[in-house]
């Protein structure tokens, strides 16, 4: 279990993280107005986890502990909950997928997701000013080497698994497979017997 | 009756320990943030963050923190309620207040902030008037803790929430021991080194010590008359989290 205060550092970092990113897309207090004192609930089924996200008049604030009722609640396993957060950064794009149970103001949603669209991110540009630009070019040349290295490895894996499925499916037996072929095999033994059967009458009776 | 109360490890007469905790603070007015965050390594930011999460604080509402000293709850808290909310720092302490209020004005945050002088035994402020009461490392320094329990239970508006955030025991035997060797020997020594005051940070180790456990606690919460008492321990127990609804 994470420790509690750990938990806090980290919902701080993030907050703050959450802050710059309004504050570097020009978000402005009057952006926020439609959403202050709003409080989403979200619940993540697989890691039973609640995260609370508090709408101030300034900034967005994040908590594990409860916050009494909420304007809405999203409660879905963690894949879910990505997809959501992805999609409401996207323009027109419903907010329903499998898994994802929404209750409460859909409204509320609605209006954070307007926000969120208007946030246009230039992450390297934030990072130049927020390290400086020699660690920054560092920071990013790293990131973009490993975004690039993990496409080609995803890629690869892609690949050598269809290659995979397209050689082996020969050898691949399915359980319906399996089934249909026994059931015409016994089907085909007892017309063999019921024939062999007949065979022994006719040649009695002809002698 | 009992005329004597505990100031740190001695006795001392009841009258005269609030004035002996107000002698203390202002000799550590000064250097109070500095030294809070290098006694707790800067743990006690942390620890007043999970507090303020715990209060469900919404803008608008209006919220009284004693022994509010140098404000850095009372601020945190601010930022939370906005301009439509208010936030009362009361303390006994003048030099506290002071040292508080230029901070807010350092900071440029004076918006929403009210500076008070108080006892928290006898506050000066109607029933029912608070959305939330709170008091961060304040009540081991109250003379008479179910005073100030009442007080906060009378302001505090049906439905309010109190918040307590004070030193407390450690629930391992091994971190008591780290504990006591730190507060004891490490944390007089950083007093005078750092604040010029020995005397002072050994009485805020022993004063810690004095204070009750945390379920001593919740049963005098109880007993002023709140409801769904609970507590959270944070690192390990040194500090305590104890919140209470007013029914």
């Amino acid at each position: 279990m994470i420790s509690r205060v750990i938990l806090a550092g980290l919902l701080s970092a993030s907050e703050n993280a959450i802050a710059l990113g309004m504050s570097a897309a020009e978000v402005t207090n009057n952006d926020l107005v439609p959403m202050v004192g709003k409080v989403l609930k979200l619940h993540v089924t697989d890691m039973n986890l609640e995260l609370w996200i508090i709408c101030g008049e300034e900034r967005w604030w994040l908590s594990t502990e409860s916050q009494g009722s909420a304007d809405v609640e999203l409660s879905g396993d963690l894949g879910s909950l990505v997809d959501t957060a992805h999609a409401m950064t996207k323009a027109n794009t419903p907010l329903v997928f499998e898994g994802l149970d929404i209750r409460g103001n859909v409204g509320v949603l609605q209006t954070m997701q307007r926000i969120l669209q208007s946030i246009d991110l230039n992450w390297e540009d934030m990072a130049t000013k927020a390290l400086g630009p020699l660690q920054a070019s560092i920071l990013i040349r790293t990131l973009r080497g490993a975004r690039e290295q993990w496409l080609v490895s995803q890629g690869s894996l892609k690949r050598q698994a269809e290659d995979f499925l397209r050689a082996e499916q020969a050898t691949i037996l399915t359980e319906d497979h399996y089934r249909e072929t026994t059931a015409r095999i016994l089907k085909l033994s007892r017309s063999a017997e019921r024939l062999v059967s007949r065979l022994k009458n006719l040649e009695l009776r002809n002698g | 009756m009992k005329d004597t109360t505990h100031f740190g490890y001695q006795e001392v007469p009841i009258n005269e320990k609030t004035y002996r905790v107000r002698e203390v603070f202002n000799r550590v007015a000064r250097r109070y943030d500095l030294m809070n965050d290098l006694m707790s390594l800067g743990l006690h930011r942390l620890w007043k963050r999970v507090a303020i999460e715990t209060l469900a604080i919404r803008p608008g509402m209006r919220i009284l923190d004693l022994a509010a000293g140098t404000g850095d709850l009372a601020r945190a808290m601010a930022r939370r309620t906005g301009s439509e909310g208010s936030i009362f720092l009361a303390d006994i302490n003048d030099q506290m207040l002071r040292a508080g209020r230029d901070s807010a004005i350092d900071a440029g945050q004076l918006s929403g902030l009210h500076w008070c002088q108080c006892d928290a035994e006898a506050l000066p402020f109607p029933t029912h008037y608070f959305d939330r009461v709170t008091i961060g490392f304040g009540l081991r320094n109250v003379t008479k803790k179910e005073d100030a329990l009442g007080e906060i239970f009378r302001v505090l508006k049906p439905g309010g929430q109190a918040l307590i955030l004070e030193f407390s025991k450690p629930t391992s035997h091994s971190l008591t021991q780290a504990y006591n060797l730190y507060s004891f020997s490490v944390l007089p020594l950083l007093g005078k080194v750092v604040a010029g005051d020995m005397d002072s940070y050994q009485y805020l180790a022993e004063s810690i010590r004095k204070h009750p456990d945390q379920n001593t606690l919740k049963a005098m919460m109880e007993t002023a008359g709140f409801e769904s008492v609970r507590y959270q321990n944070l690192t390990g127990g040194i500090v305590a989290i104890h919140n209470g609804t007013r029914p």
